[in-house]
């Protein structure tokens, strides 16, 4: 290897160890005992995560994040895929300046939608339901956009012949479009799982019973109840955080190659 | 085996500039209709409205005897090849085949059982679980046909299906498509620019230029009696020859030294402008004596050897001229020589109009 090879691997690797090193600092936090912590006298336990499992409601505030993250996950691929076929596919009147709405719905701060959307859901009695928490996620300008521009890079004649194969508009869609762009769908779903898992504000006030909060709120509480005994409890909330942090990295090991891959032809297409 | 119709069909993507203008086709059930004319002469549009995948814009089309202008392509029961192959990626070949089945909700053994047949027929079965990615252009031209004839479709429409493959498998595969017609009896229309294909291929052949359909016949007749200039120049391998001539006292006739052609003209063309059309096989090398009607004296300038014959091009006073001589014929490059045809082998069109006239 040459220099500049040598001088570019060691950039990269420096890099990469600097963006790994809160979240190595955290686990190593999480794997000491309160006392050891405070004290630097650096006793291990694994105890931190029993205890996070007991104290913070885990599993339920688990349950939940994969329902709302789920949830929000497959209603808005299917809404996004949906319009993305139509906005790609179909010739009908106002198809672009549609478009342009959906577009420009980018441009909206979410915090924006928060006020209204909280009075719209109080009315209709959804808030502090699993509803109340997916629907406002549901539609995806974003993923419209991002897929609608996947799609146009299909050739036509697939669906031409999948028309005279005798398929309808459906199962063009369901049999040939969605198939053939799994890359793309795959990304975007990652995408839109980890959004909705880090979700904070909006689950925040659409929730108020314990037994509907989610684990970034759940998190939040548990830093809050024991900051309120005078000490954050630092192991005790790295543990929590660790243990947050897992479902979504076996999630991303799960479909790495497929989302790296739908970046980079959603890039050139 | 269904009839299909053409009544009056044009198309326009743009006001005032249509692809297609007035085409007129009367296709007869079971009948293989080859569809030739230049790049962008509105041949495949032509398909594509007949298969709906175009919409009409003027016109009427019948498939069956029933107006089909607005019935939606796969509801029209017609399966189509196409230039491009247009296989499913991510589906194997067997998949492939089987994917109009599929839709038609035909079982999955009797899917597998009609896949099974036309792989055979078409020599796929080695290749039923591979995917189009790894097959050769051959084998995925077998795979797009197969694709096609796995369902009974009534008519089958095929877009330069053989575009892509090179000279030898061109041969075969037509071959394979013209046997298989004959088995599958069905209606069949096919887009080719290549006049050999639609020489070997057609029951008959409709000629297109320009979005118009200039003549409609038997291979036979539209190479013995070509319709216009552009018909006579089109069919044929090795073109037409034209030389541009006047109609004088009732003669066709050129101010070129040593050029004869004493062909009648009728009396309403009596000073306009002509062409005459002088197929390469019918002339004959006649090394000065002056046996034939029509006579062109020049100087071989080129001779190209095609295995049987030889194209000797000539220049004459009249422009360049190409014959095709047997083998044997003893010229060579710089010869002096006078090239001969019969007054019935010649072609008579109106310059102006391109329009055929027949000599009496």
């Amino acid at each position: 290897m040459n220099t500049s090879g040598v001088l570019l691997r060691t950039t990269a690797v420096a890099v990469g160890l600097l963006f790994l090193s809160p979240l190595l600092y955290g686990i190593w936090i999480s794997l000491q005992t309160a006392n050891g912590f405070f004290s630097g006298n650096g006793e291990m336990t694994l105890q931190n995560y029993v205890d996070a499992v007991e104290k913070m409601n885990f599993l339920r505030y688990l349950f939940n994040s994969l329902i709302v993250s789920g949830g929000v996950t497959i209603l808005s691929l299917a809404t996004s895929i949906m319009a993305a076929y139509a906005f790609s596919r179909f010739e009908f009147r106002g198809r672009d300046l549609i478009f342009g709405l959906v577009v420009a719905t980018l441009m909206i701060p979410g915090h924006i939608t928060l006020i209204p959307n909280y009075l719209n859901f109080a009315k209709v009695g959804l808030l502090d339901t699993y509803a109340g928490l997916i629907l406002p996620a549901v539609a995806n300008g974003f993923a419209t956009f991002f897929l609608r521009q996947y799609f146009r890079g299909i050739p036509r004649s697939l669906d031409e012949a999948a028309w005279m194969d005798g398929a309808n508009a459906w199962k063009v869609l369901y049999r040939v479009i969605i198939p053939m762009s799994k890359p793309a769908i795959y990304a975007m779903g990652l995408f839109i799982f980890l959004g909705e898992w880090n979700s904070y504000v909006w689950p925040l006030i659409a929730t108020d019973s314990p037994d509907m909060l989610t684990l970034q709120i759940g998190l939040a509480r548990l830093y809050k109840m024991d900051a309120q005994e005078g000490l954050v409890n630092w192991p005790l909330v790295m543990a929590a955080a660790t243990l947050t942090m897992l479902p979504v990295l076996l999630g991303f090991a799960l479909v790495e190659r497929h989302l790296v891959r739908g970046i980079s032809m959603g890039a050139i297409k | 085996m269904i009839s299909i119709a053409l009544e009056n069909v044009s198309k326009s993507y743009q006001a005032d500039t249509p692809v297609v203008k007035n085409v007129d086709l009367d296709i007869e059930p079971g009948e293989f209709v080859v569809i030739v004319g230049p790049s962008g002469c509105g041949k495949s549009t032509m398909m594509r409205m007949i298969a709906g995948l175009e919409r009409i814009s003027s016109g009427t089309l019948r498939i069956g005897g029933k107006v089909a202008n607005d019935i939606p392509p796969q509801h029209r029961d017609i399966a189509m090849v196409f230039q491009n192959y247009a296989l499913y990626p991510h589906l194997t070949v067997a998949e492939n085949i089987g994917f109009s089945l599929e839709m038609r909700g035909v079982s999955k053994t009797e899917r597998l059982r009609r896949v099974e047949v036309v792989a055979h027929l078409l020599q796929l079965s080695d290749y039923l679980h591979k995917k189009p990615k790894d097959l050769s252009g051959g084998q995925r031209q077998r795979v797009a046909m197969g694709r096609a004839i796995a369902r009974d479709a009534k008519t089958y429409l095929m877009d330069e299906p053989l575009s892509n493959l090179d000279a030898e498998l061109r041969s075969s595969m037509r071959a394979e498509i013209k046997h298989l017609h004959r088995q599958l009896k069905a209606t069949m229309i096919y887009v080719t620019h290549d006049q050999v294909e639609a020489l070997t291929l057609a029951d008959r052949i409709a000629v297109m230029n320009k979005g118009v359909l200039l003549q409609f016949d038997t291979p036979e007749k539209i190479y013995d009696d070509p319709a216009s200039l552009f018909v006579a120049g089109f069919i044929g391998s090795p073109p037409m020859n034209f030389i541009e001539a006047n109609c004088k006292e009732g003669i066709v006739q050129t101010t070129k030294e040593g050029t004869r052609i004493p062909i009648t003209c009728p009396p309403e063309l009596e000073g306009e402008d002509v062409v005459v059309g002088l197929r390469p096989e019918n002339g004959v090398l006649s090394a000065g004596d002056k046996r034939m009607a029509i006579e062109f004296r020049g100087e071989v300038m080129l001779i190209e050897t095609t295995g049987s014959n030889r194209n000797i091009h000539a220049k004459t006073a009249t422009g360049p001229l190409l014959i095709v001589a047997p083998r044997s014929a003893a010229i060579g490059l710089g010869d002096n020589v006078s090239i001969g045809y019969n007054t019935e082998d010649a072609f008579l069109f109106e310059k102006k109009t391109g329009k055929r006239i027949h000599l009496s």
